[in-house]
């Protein structure tokens, strides 16, 4: 399972391969995203929006369905990392403030972690990541 | 015997089945819990929920079996063939649930009410 930013430096890598010269600035011109944005995502400083790995899935050549996989994968990360945060409260619709996200999508992320083990739902008040975010 | 005390209808637009039931037989809907999850009230009928499907799923009806014991019922229906989809949680509200898939691949859920 690929997540965006490894799809995204594979990418980069392969074209680096052609032409050693190729930079970060011309890769986000080619994908039609900010340097910035592409930088941030790629370092791991700023998580990747629904909007930009929708982007990058389709001009990376993803079909619909892959693309619509990828955001999946990357919100059950992106919730995972918010559960992973100190004083969390299992409360979907908290979450759903704060990060901006349909309570819907973050439902999908919910049950997608807990399909792959991700997260255990422990009691009531307390949710138990397995493994890293 | 178990009883089945629940539905829950996995949907691709949440939204549009809620409209949907709601306009065509009168199903209210509640989403104030902390999933934000669209209970069914079906005016004394058997009650229900609605839950996001991922995009790329399709829109199915699960059954939910009540039992006194979920790890029990876990055991007893994997060794009658069935795989466990979610394994056992607890849910915010204090119901415990898991979702399983029938040895013909249909999925269910198993629930305790708090």
């Amino acid at each position: 399972m690929t997540d965006c930013v490894a799809l995204v430096v594979e990418h980069l890598t392969l074209r680096r391969r052609r032409n050693a010269r190729y930079s970060l600035r011309a890769f986000a011109r080619d994908l039609g995203v900010s340097h910035s944005t592409l930088s941030g995502v790629v370092s791991g400083r700023r998580p990747a929006s629904a909007r930009f790995v929708r982007r990058v899935a389709t001009r990376l050549g993803l079909d619909e369905r892959e693309a619509s996989a990828l955001v999946d994968r990357e919100l059950a990360t992106k919730l995972a990392a918010v559960v992973a945060r100190d004083g969390f409260l299992p409360d979907l619709r908290e979450v759903a403030v704060r990060s901006g996200l349909p309570v819907d999508a973050l439902c999908v992320a919910l049950h997608r972690l807990l399909s792959e083990r991700r997260l255990e739902l422990t009691s009531a008040h307390v949710w138990t990541l397995r493994g890293d975010p | 015997m178990n009883p089945v005390r629940e539905w829950q209808m996995i949907s691709t637009d949440p939204e549009a089945t809620a409209r949907f039931y709601g306009e065509a037989f009168g199903w209210t809907i509640d989403r104030a819990n902390p999933l934000g999850y669209r209970r069914v009230s079906t005016g004394g009928g058997t009650p229900g929920g609605i839950w996001p499907a991922p995009p790329t799923a399709h829109s199915f009806v699960q059954l939910f079996v009540a039992v006194d014991d979920v790890e029990g019922a876990i055991t007893r229906a994997v060794e009658h063939g069935a795989a466990v989809l979610v394994p056992r949680s607890v849910l915010p509200d204090g119901d415990v649930m898991a979702v399983l898939k029938d040895p013909l691949g249909v999925p269910f859920a198993v629930y305790t009410s708090a």
